[in-house]
């Protein structure tokens, strides 16, 4: 038995080295496998989550994405919706649209972006619409976040 | 070797030079790839001087490792060089990339914040329930991308356990740096309650990361913060945060290592150790302590850097679980006593050859992440040097 487990623990301790060597060979494919069958995603918390809405407007557009209330099990009572203006060097001086973020054909607010000073102002059509969470410049755009409670306020 | 008058004999398992330079030659064809980073060297002058030194460097200490028998010695001596090179190429990195050490709810929101495996305990739990990292960075092909800093967590974690703390972690070395200054510890003994506040500090870093949705130790208690990047100062909290990250700095990096001689962070606080600790499970390697060699003279437990010795566990035999495998007990025992060690094996079996199989594997995996890291420092330093600038 000692003998067994002297010729395993050797074995195992000689496998380390073909370890750490397949370890930075194999990085790049390693990563991208670990992501693909994990399935793993950043946070909407941060990414702001998937867009799920497009509008054209001749030389920009505005995204709407996801409502993010991500909670570790289950959704939380508050979260945010990002609405993004796109592409930064096309923006005119201020922007107004009407945001439909729950995709029910009817608008919930009107966002108001000064997109030179980088400051926003929302008017709630939806009870469950709050103020602006934060503006921020993206390398190509501008992100607004508005706060969203799940239920009415 | 000639030991100062009083001090024992030091007994240290050794090999002859001729093996050690055998054992070196596929340690210089290995870090020679990983250095080139292709079939071409560079170009630039200064950066091939740069390459040059470095492969010189990990080699010699290598080769020493081996030929003295004296592992933490050489280990830490390059251990401290990877921690300062790794802030010298970080800081400059973000310089020259993105203008500002300063971290912006823009770089947030576009997933630019460099992954760090500290914050791999913190985005389990959540990764499980969400299927979401909760992290602001990029997933995969990028300068330390989420993916790739958990597969290399992965590989070091089945191939070398809490080694990751002693030959690759780019933070420990300022902890360790800090504590090799001053002649003798101020503070002598530390509470051994105290040794057991990195679990506890998980456990809260772990529930409420998961409860926040957010990385909290990277919010609030990264102490790493005050030298590499940090949120910008927009508001009174984050002036709070900032103020907090330089305290804990200068308490957990500097002051207290100076003061204890030993990795106060990195024993005492750091969760990401504390969570590395469960992969000494894993790991076909450890450290343990000769009983039929040993006098109990207690001078491997007064020096663990990250106390994980005990008049006990040296009793036992056995080092803690939150062995670092450093190899200071290893250099310091006087009766050779303590030795790394094949799991599986007894504790009479060559000394050499567990020693050997341990090393290599932790020093490639220490020269990949560190060897580009110490030649972009040395070119950014050359750079400065002769140009005036680092960029």
């Amino acid at each position: 038995m000692n003998r067994v487990s002297a010729v395993l623990g050797y074995l195992l301790a000689a496998l380390a080295l073909p370890i750490v060597l397949a370890t930075f060979v194999g990085l790049g494919q390693w990563e991208r496998g670990l992501v693909a069958v994990t399935g793993l995603r950043v946070s909407p918390w941060f990414t702001g989550g998937d867009v799920v809405a497009t509008a054209a407007h001749g030389r920009y557009e505005t995204r709407v994405h996801e409502p993010v209330f991500q909670a570790l099990i289950g959704e939380r009572d508050d979260g945010f919706v990002q609405v993004t203006v796109a592409p930064a060097d096309s923006l005119p001086p201020v922007v107004r649209e009407e945001v439909d973020y729950d995709l029910d054909g009817k608008p919930d607010f009107v966002l108001t972006l000064d997109t030179a000073a980088a400051e926003a102002e929302v008017e709630p059509l939806d009870e469950r619409v709050g103020p602006v969470r934060g503006v921020v410049r993206l390398d190509d755009g501008i992100a607004v976040r508005v706060n969203l409670a799940k239920t009415g306020r | 070797m000639t030991e100062a008058p009083g001090r024992p004999q030091v007994v240290r398992p050794r090999l002859t030079a001729g093996k050690s330079v055998l054992l070196t030659v596929p340690m210089m064809l290995l870090t020679a790839m990983l250095l080139a980073g292709g079939p071409a060297l560079p170009t630039d002058p200064l950066l091939l001087t740069s390459v040059a030194v470095t492969w010189v460097l990990l080699n010699v200490v290598f080769f020493r490792m081996l030929s003295t028998g004296r592992v933490f010695a050489y280990r830490s001596a390059l251990f401290v060089t990877l921690a300062v090179a790794f802030v010298i190429t970080f800081s400059t990195a973000l310089l020259s990339t993105r203008g500002s050490l300063a971290l912006s709810d823009s770089d947030i929101v576009q997933g630019k914040t460099p992954f760090c495996h500290l914050v791999i305990p913190f985005v389990i739990v959540p990764g499980i329930f969400t299927r979401t990292i909760i992290f602001p960075g990029t997933l995969v092909g990028t300068f330390a991308s989420i993916g790739s800093m958990i597969v290399l967590w992965l590989g070091a974690t089945l191939a070398l356990g809490r080694a990751w703390c002693s030959w690759i972690c780019f933070y420990g070395g300022l902890d360790e740096g800090f504590s090799k200054l001053g002649k003798r510890p101020r503070i002598a003994t530390v509470p051994r309650w105290l040794t057991h506040l990195p679990w506890a500090v998980l456990i809260a870093v772990v529930l409420l990361s998961a409860v926040s949705l957010s990385p909290v130790y990277c919010e609030w208690l990264c102490p790493f913060k005050a030298v590499t990047e940090a949120p910008a100062i927009t508001n009174a909290l984050v002036i709070f945060q900032t103020v907090l990250f330089v305290t804990l700095f200068v308490a957990l990096v500097v002051v207290l290592p100076v003061l204890l001689k030993r990795r106060a962070q990195c024993g005492l606080f750091c969760p990401f150790a504390a969570f590395q600790s469960l992969a000494n499970r894993v790991t076909a390697f450890d450290v343990r302590i000769d009983r039929e060699r040993c006098t109990d003279c207690g001078l491997c437990v007064r020096t663990c850097p990250t106390f994980s010795l005990t008049e006990d566990s040296v009793r036992a035999g056995r080092t803690l679980i939150t062995c670092t495998m450093c190899g200071r007990c290893v250099d310091v025992c006087p009766s050779g006593a303590a030795r790394y060690h094949v799991k599986g094996t007894g504790i009479n079996a060559s000394a050499n050859a567990a020693r050997t199989l341990f090393l290599f594997p932790a020093f490639v995996f220490m020269s990949a992440i560190g060897g580009g890291m110490i030649s972009t420092a040395i070119w950014r330093l050359l750079r400065l040097a002769t140009t005036g600038s680092m960029f």
